[in-house]
């Protein structure tokens, strides 16, 4: 039996193949090849052509069931760097892969748990409003956690 | 530029991967995140993820020249060697030789100050029973619940410590006027909850339940039909909380009856009830004896040392689980090991897979194994003196956050 391959297409429109055995460790994707069979292209427009070679190189991976924790930790590990690893985990999001995601939650979470207060908005990308007042009152109870 | 926002279920996910100090500061970073990580859906969220990433054990010694408490973790690996990151600053004085660590219940150590040793009548000092903390070590917060109006409430059992030691010098029986409890967390209010059982003489005890967040103590009855109602304090590890109810060793208060039972405290109904142990331990006593969970099974593990006529001591170690819970027929023995001439120490915890943490004769702390393979954790240092050393899971998590005092306000307190 010849093995089924599909299409995926990230968003500036790049294409790539995977055999459908392997694609459906996305829940996203079984769920489309489910639905309609998907003989065509499958578009991805959240997720970029850099992470999705990454994704699909997860995806290919011919890892003992046993052996496959250790090789998600280092497969994350090895990119180490935090935009890399939210492009991955958001794109593991979106596919419903939830040990990829996991993983590089897993990842972020221990490079920024010693982060100041200023890297972490800065590695999440969330935007500062509060007050310098404000911040004080909530600082100054647990000052030695600063 | 404007910046791609994350979605919130990525950011939740990594926040409750955190651990605990992290989220302190974490609070602040942004108006949302502050509510969002003072929510108790996340508090949930956080102690589950967080802690089955990061599996560890807490060890507590009292160091005896010092008078000091330490609190080391531990990795739940298979060496179960130290965490060195993790630092426990002990914030409290006990006016006892240490306190007594009632349980632990998501990252949430209940203390208690009665830990008076029996052998030591010389202890002037007395011991305080009616005063309760909560203390979470992982963001050093800490609660007292004091029974102020306890004395009263309990007719002629007064529990100043003054009244309490005079009462114990001239007082023949071995355990009376003690206290034992038990914590647990209720998840549909939300709160953590005390049991407080008070003995005197051979009588039943007087029951109360603490909430947390009231601050109100109020009585619960307690059966009448209950053969083995006293839990022996003089325990290392009390309560073992699973299926939802509180489970201890429990004896009948004349130590001379030999009748063994475990004794349950439904934390939903708040009624009282009795497993029956396997025939082999029902008139064993309750300090040879360890309870915990194994897999999802009730366990009950029995030591036995005893010294032949050439001054051998030999030890036996035994652990049985209740495959199917409240059903004693269905006790089965799983681990069995017999050291003909040397006694390998007493159980204080029970890790899965027939690991053990002990303590050794000669006051080490080891990690034992059912098939006879020992090694040394640390050192104990507390000769002389029982239950002291305190084996337990360390889970690390935001409870009190809301509720208690921030350790650093009251030190010297």
């Amino acid at each position: 039996m010849s093995k089924k391959t599909l299409t995926l297409m990230s968003k500036d429109k790049q294409l790539f193949n995977i055999e459908e055995h392997l694609a459906v460790q996305s829940v996203t994707i079984r769920n489309m090849v489910k639905e309609d069979g998907a003989s065509s292209v499958i578009p991805l427009p959240r997720v970029d052509s850099e992470t999705l070679a990454l994704v699909i190189e997860y995806l290919n991976r011919q890892q003992a069931p046993e052996e496959d924790e250790d090789y998600v930790k280092k497969f994350v590990d090895e990119r180490g760097e935090i935009p890399t690893l939210l492009e991955l985990a958001q794109a593991a999001l979106d596919l419903d892969i939830k040990k990829l995601m996991d993983a590089a939650c897993m990842k972020v979470a221990d490079l920024i748990k010693d982060f100041t207060l200023e890297e972490v908005r800065e590695a999440l990308r969330i935007e500062n409003d509060r007050t310098p007042e404000e911040e004080k009152a909530i600082r100054d109870e647990f000052q030695w956690a600063f | 530029m404007a910046v791609d926002l994350l979605p919130d279920e990525l950011i939740v996910e990594i926040l409750s991967m955190l651990p605990a100090k992290s989220l302190l500061r974490c609070r602040l970073v942004s108006k949302s995140w502050l509510n969002f990580i003072n929510s108790t859906k996340f508090k949930v969220m956080h102690l589950h993820n967080f802690n089955q990433l990061n599996p560890r054990y807490f060890i507590r010694r009292l160091i005896y020249y010092e008078s000091e408490e330490y609190y080391d973790v531990y990795f739940d690996n298979e060496a179960f060697t130290l965490d060195g990151g993790t630092q426990i600053q002990f914030p409290l004085d006990s006016v006892s030789v240490c306190f007594r660590i009632v349980g632990c219940c998501n990252g949430v150590v209940c203390l208690s100050d009665d830990n008076n040793d029996d052998d030591d009548d010389e202890d002037e000092e007395g011991f305080s029973l009616d005063t309760i903390i909560l203390w979470n070590p992982s963001i050093r917060r800490k609660l007292r619940g004091r029974l102020l109006d306890f004395g009263q409430q309990f007719g002629q059992i007064s529990v100043r410590p003054k009244v309490l030691v005079n009462a114990l010098t001239a007082d023949r029986v071995r355990y009376a006027d003690r206290v034992s409890s038990g914590l647990w967390y209720d998840k549909l209010s939300d709160d953590y909850k005390v049991v407080y059982l008070a003995y005197h003489h051979f009588s039943r005890p007087r029951v109360q339940v603490y909430t947390v967040k009231t601050g109100i103590w109020r009585q619960v009855m307690f059966p009448e039909n209950l053969l083995c109602y006293f839990i022996n304090p003089n325990r290392n590890r009390l309560q073992v909380f699973f299926n939802g109810s509180l489970h201890w060793m429990a004896c009948h208060p004349n130590l001379r009856v030999p009748h063994t039972s475990i004794m349950t405290f439904d934390t939903s109904t708040e009624l009282f009830g009795e497993i029956l142990l396997p025939d082999d331990l029902l008139e064993v006593p309750t300090s040879t004896m360890m309870i915990s969970v194994v897999g999802e099974s009730l366990a009950v593990t029995h030591y036995n040392n005893p010294i032949n006529g050439a001054g051998v001591i030999s030890s036996t170690y035994k652990t049985w689980v209740m495959k199917e819970y409240k059903n004693p027929t269905s006790w089965t023995l799983i681990y069995s090991m017999h050291h003909p001439d040397v006694d390998m120490g007493i159980p204080l915890q029970m890790r899965n897979k027939g690991d053990m943490i002990m303590k050794s004769r000669d006051e080490n702390i080891i990690l034992y194994n059912y098939s006879g393979y020992a090694s040394c954790i640390c050192q104990g240092y507390e000769p002389g003196l029982r239950c002291t050393t305190y084996v337990d899971k360390y889970q690390e998590s935001l409870a009190l956050l809301d509720v208690g005092d921030s350790v650093s306000n009251e030190e010297g307190d």
